[in-house]
């Protein structure tokens, strides 16, 4: 019986398990750290393991088939971006080829290449970002912060879906009744256009003045108010993860400062050799990147000795 | 000590007439209250005396005790815990884009930590079954379900006292007995108070305690049900009587012997017809279908098919279907089964993927809104959709322009006058209260005289003397050859008015035939008359006027 109703508590905390399972707070951590990283290092090496790692992860958080749609465009820009920054620009000393006159250089085609590693990675991030910390677990952390503005998102999402429906209805009746804004001229259609709008705000305000009252009836206003908390955060869990994360951030940040990860393009590209503390970073920056997989991997781990 | 108690109170909002007049009636802890009277007698305000926070604003003498000390007197917070209200619309109650968010919403505001709030939201999700909703969005839910999270949303607070205004009249049939059978639950099994104004009495006169009958802002008649029900009987009170049972009005009206149990439910009914022990003259059915001769083809749907999305579900499935001239087509269904849909690609606002639906030969969904209009008029299940001028006068004398009606000043007064509206006239639409509107909606429609006639669940939210007015005039319109389609949930209205039947199943037409045809021998479908009836000693009827006229002159008492 006891095992049941805690069953049932558990229900109520929405649980996914492994990277999607963490409280929504570590995700948020996790992606700004990683968006941060990315636009400052513009070493092609970071660029390339991140890309390879944020592969893998989309693969692990099953959102490789969005990435394939989105990789289409990515490819096609990064290409246009390729050809056009090599042709047109021609900054930099280092001569490639010479085609019809025209000198092609290395350092442009460094450089766009770069910048095409750079989106990619943002992207390969961006596709990451909206599988786990959907408009949902996004809120309830922005809540934190701004609570009643969160609110009234909360109320306008409710909202939005309503008022499409009335619409809707309403240019179903008024169809019917002789107005119209698909047909007549000009001026008929913008009259009618407002004539609906009109009649979906008086509606609409009508039926808010019961929802304040259903809100008041439910001691809306009243005092203190506190905040239902769907995700669990634990202590030992969550919160070493954060340390982990927020401590390598910080030594790929002071690395920086340091001037290692950055490479000189203009105007005269040369690639010094990979030193002892580039490794460090180029390290740092994978298990940060990483992250995901090292939970779901132990998680994998875990269900698999439980069995 | 009695829950409430309320001594001569009389309310009226400020420069209008007394709306309550001299109510005093005391109430119990652990009954079950049922307040009944037409619409627009004062019923709702009564209800929102109760609640505190939304008390409505006006003149107020008399008391109200809520545990022997008068309401104003106790702390707000108590209060707001302790009595719990449901309103009539589900939609407008929700405040929250998810069922979660929305059930912990007070909670919230009452300032509960997460751990109360998670200990009371899974004991009452498992008492109601819903776990399956808790993450979804309300606007995926259907009202019925969006009802039962309002309610829900409510018992989280762990009220003694729940008030419900007209709680099922947005819901469909099954929805509702559904949300009636939870409140008779948390009555008998946790011995909550409950008061609840309705309209649908069929299956509360069983549950109740105490009935409250209120007429022109007073309690005409109160007491337990049987009690009541005798009390309309010796006054002849025809508001009240439509209120009665279809059951016991027959017994009320065919037994002498009263000192009987008085029947109120299906199961008491059928035990009293078992001691009738007399055969019936079963009548042929006097309702024969017309020969069919050659009418004229008004709609013709051939073989439709639609979709609201893409790899959605076929909502409307290789739908057929012919209306000729003068028919009276009615159109049950369950929820989500196409009915709207139907009357949607009717009036052509949706295009079927496949096959046609043609009025007069022209496909619908090409019409110009002009030449529509001419043809049909449509009524929608939300009035405030029709309304598009400030006053219901404008409104009418646009349409008269549009449709270049001749006399249109003596038009809209004797449509006014069939009506009964006379006096909302200069009124703005949303003013007046949900039945007004619909009537006065259904008269801007009749005013262009059309031909066809198209409603979505006219009868939703009517208290049952309105619907006996409604009934008579539709088969008025009917008699004059008026073609009318009309989507509902009201089986017993659909039995008294319709010519025609459909019973629609997963976007098909499951079966059609006359009212009787459809409805006799089905156990959800069907009036709780004829469950009543079924093998009984009388022959299967869907309506108590049927069996007024059978009931042989012999066996009267």
């Amino acid at each position: 019986m006891i095992q049941t109703s805690s069953n049932r508590i558990r229900r109520l905390i929405i649980i996914d398990t492994g990277f999607r399972g963490l409280h929504p707070l570590v995700q948020l951590i996790y992606y700004t750290c990683m968006a941060i990283l990315i636009m400052l290092y513009n070493h092609p090496y970071f660029l390339i393991i991140c890309c390879f790692v944020l592969i893998i992860v989309n693969i692990m958080l099953d959102s490789w088939v969005k990435l394939l749609k989105w990789m289409k465009s990515i490819l096609f820009l990064g290409g246009g971006i390729i050809l056009l920054n090599t042709f047109l620009v021609t900054k930099g000393e280092t001569v490639l080829w010479i085609i019809g006159g025209r000198a092609i250089m290395l350092e442009p085609l460094l450089f766009s290449f770069i910048t095409m590693l750079m989106l990619m990675a943002i992207l390969l991030l961006f596709v990451a970002f909206n599988n786990t910390l959907n408009g949902q677990k996004f809120l309830y952390i922005f809540s934190s912060f701004f609570q009643r503005t969160a609110f009234f998102t909360m109320l306008a999402m409710r909202f939005v879906p309503l008022l499409k429906m009335r619409l809707h209805e309403i240019s179903d009746v008024q169809r019917v009744k002789g107005l119209s804004i698909s047909h007549g001229s000009i001026k008929e259609r913008a009259q009618s256009g407002m004539l609906f709008l009109q009649v979906l705000l008086t509606w609409s305000l009508t039926d808010a003045i019961d929802t304040a009252d259903a809100m008041k009836a439910r001691g809306y206003g009243t005092g203190e108010i506190s905040k239902y908390k769907p995700y669990r955060f634990i202590w030992k869990h969550e919160g070493i993860i954060i340390g982990t994360i927020v401590s390598l951030f910080g030594i790929c940040i002071v690395g920086l400062l340091l001037g290692y990860g950055r490479l000189e393009i203009y105007p005269k590209y040369n690639m010094p050799p990979l030193t002892l503390v580039d490794a460090l970073l180029l390290f740092c920056i994978t298990i940060i990147s990483a992250f995901p997989l090292i939970i779901e991997g132990r998680e994998a781990l875990k269900w698999h000795y439980l069995k | 000590m009695a829950l409430f108690k309320v001594n001569q109170l009389s309310f009226c909002y400020p420069g209008e007439q007394p709306l309550l007049k001299d109510i005093s009636f005391t109430i119990e802890e652990g009954d079950f209250v049922v307040l009944c009277g037409p619409s627009g007698c004062g019923k709702s305000t009564l209800l929102r005396l109760f609640i505190q926070p939304i008390a409505p604003i006006g003149e107020l003498t008399g008391d109200i005790y809520y545990k022997g000390q008068e309401l104003s007197q106790w702390e707000s917070r108590t209060l707001l815990e302790e009595i719990g209200f449901v309103m009539q619309n589900p939609d407008n109650q929700i405040v929250m884009d998810e069922v979660m968010k929305e059930i912990v919403f007070a909670l919230e505001n009452l300032g509960y930590s997460t751990f109360e709030m998670r200990k009371r939201v899974a004991e009452m999700v498992h008492f109601f079954g819903i776990e399956h909703l808790l993450h979804k969005k309300v606007a995926e839910l259907s009202g019925g379900q969006k009802q039962i999270i309002n309610l829900l949303a409510v018992l989280l607070l762990k009220p003694r006292v729940l008030i419900l205004d007209e709680p099922t009249s947005q819901l469909d049939p099954i929805a509702a007995k559904e949300f009636l059978s939870i409140l008779a639950r948390l009555n008998e099994e946790f011995g909550m108070t409950i008061i609840i104004v309705e309209h649908r009495l069929e299956e509360l006169f069983a549950v109740a305690d105490q009935i409250l009958m209120m007429d022109e802002g007073r309690i005409q008649i109160t007491g337990t049900s049987e009690m009541c029900i005798r009390q309309v009987y010796e006054q002849q009170n025809a508001i009240f009587k439509s209120y009665v049972p279809s059951i016991t009005k027959l017994f009320m009206e065919m037994e002498n012997d009263y000192s009987q149990c008085m029947p109120l439910s299906v199961k008491e009914g059928k035990r009293w017809l078992a001691t009738k022990n007399t055969s019936f003259i079963s009548k042929p059915m006097m309702k024969s279908v017309a020969k069919q001769t050659e009418k004229e083809l008004l709609i013709e749907m051939n073989d439709v098919y639609f979709q609201y999305e893409k790899k959605g579900r076929f909502v409307l499935k290789g739908l057929s279907l012919s209306v000729c001239k003068g028919d009276f087509l009615a159109i049950v269904g369950g929820n989500g089964c196409g009915k709207s849909t139907l009357l949607k690609a009717c009036i052509g606002s949706i295009r079927p993927q496949r096959g046609f639906v043609k009025l007069l030969g022209n496909h619908t969904y090409k019409l110009h809104s002009k030449e529509l209009s001419q043809q049909l008029a449509y009524l929608p299940q939300n009035p405030q959709a029709y309304f598009a001028h400030t006053t219901i006068e404008k409104e009418m004398q646009e349409i008269v322009k549009r449709h270049q009606i001749s006399n249109g000043t003596e038009r809209i007064e004797a449509i006014c006058k069939e009506f009964n509206i006379s006096h909302l006239l200069h009124r703005h639409p949303e003013d007046c209260s949900g039945g007004e509107m619909q009537r006065a909606a259904l008269a801007c429609i009749l005013l262009g005289n059309p031909q066809l006639i198209m409603m979505d669940e006219p009868t939703k939210g009517m208290d049952p003397i309105a619907k006996q007015q409604f009934a008579d005039l539709l088969q008025n319109l009917h008699l004059r050859n008026t073609t009318i389609i009309m989507v509902t949930h009201d089986i017993e209205f659909t039995a008294k008015v319709a010519n025609s039947c459909m019973i629609l199943f997963n976007g098909e037409v499951a079966v059609q035939g006359t009212p009787s045809e459809v409805f006799t021998g089905n156990y959800f479908y069907t009036t709780p008359f004829n469950r009543i009836t079924r093998n009984s000693c009388m022959p299967e009827m869907l309506t108590v006027e049927e069996a007024f006229d059978l009931w042989p002159a012999q066996v009267r008492f």
